[in-house]
């Protein structure tokens, strides 16, 4: 397999930071290497299966990635040692031990839609995710920005962190993991989602859930 | 090694520096616009989060 669709690690160990308030989450540099990352979002924009869903917190294009044929330039994405290495370095940054089950599904985000905010967390579900961002650079005022918050309510901001294309956010899901996407104003806004199911739900607090 | 931490402490720096919008940067009017985007109005969305419908709030498929 190519290094290149492999996850760098040295986005997953070095330039990395590490929170555990008020849920557990980290953001890192870069996930995929810049060619997988151009093949992608040329597929998104083009000839991606993209369907739209809506909610009342939220609205959005999306598709299972593992539900659809990839083009080969991005089909080593869901290859078992990609899976692999991810399912790897999301149980090293986290302490856990996952499950095989990965889920990997493609959000896009166009002018006027958002989601509002919420936790994700659903008991015996999914316990983490990984988010990568793919876009052609948007602008502040673009929106689309990533907030995580301190509590359900919206004001209560804890951070806000910006779509940069390539960048990633993983985190662990509870009943605190509050997280919203601002008003897209301008341009495209794509995600790749993976989810992880922990084998003991975070051992590191065994005992408590 | 300790080269080694201040060139991850460095990483760490910048990563932040260029994906983080300060909040202390940002405007009351500005924040509060953010807030008010993505304020959950659904049924589920009620004030508190031990009230709410969980399943309502998972939000990827």
């Amino acid at each position: 397999m190519s290094p290149s669709h492999e996850l760098l690690r040295e986005s997953a160990f070095q330039a990395i930071e590490l929170r555990d308030s008020p849920f557990r989450y980290f953001l890192a540099r870069r996930c995929l290497a810049p060619d997988i990352e151009q093949s992608l979002l040329e597929w998104f924009e083009t000839h991606a299966p993209w369907q739209l869903v809506e909610t009342d917190f939220y609205e959005q294009y999306e598709f299972r990635m593992l539900d659809v044929a990839l083009p080969e330039s991005v089909s080593p994405l869901i290859s078992p040692d990609n899976f692999s290495a991810l399912r790897r370095e999301m149980a090293e940054i986290f302490d856990v031990a996952f499950d095989e089950r990965i889920m990997l599904v493609a959000h896009k985000l166009v002018p006027g839609q958002r989601i509002a905010i919420h936790n994700d967390y659903l008991v015996g579900k999914e316990t983490h995710r990984l988010t990568i961002q793919l876009n052609r650079g948007l602008r502040d005022e673009d929106g689309g920005l990533f907030m995580l918050f301190n509590s359900f309510e919206p004001s209560d901001i804890h951070r806000i962190i910006r779509p940069v294309c390539g960048s990633v956010i993983g985190f662990e899901i509870g009943e605190n993991s509050h997280h919203a996407v601002s008003l897209l104003h301008g341009g495209e806004r794509y995600t790749l989602v993976y989810s992880f199911y922990s084998q003991h739900y975070a051992k590191r607090n065994s005992g408590s859930v | 090694m300790d080269n080694t931490k201040s060139s991850n402490e460095r990483r760490e720096s910048q990563l932040v520096e260029d994906t983080e919008l300060e909040l202390k940067s940002m405007s009351s009017v500005a924040l509060a616009r953010v807030a008010a985007e993505v304020q959950n109005n659904g049924d589920g969305g009620l004030t508190s989060s031990t009230t709410y419908n969980r399943t309502y709030h998972r939000h990827n498929r």
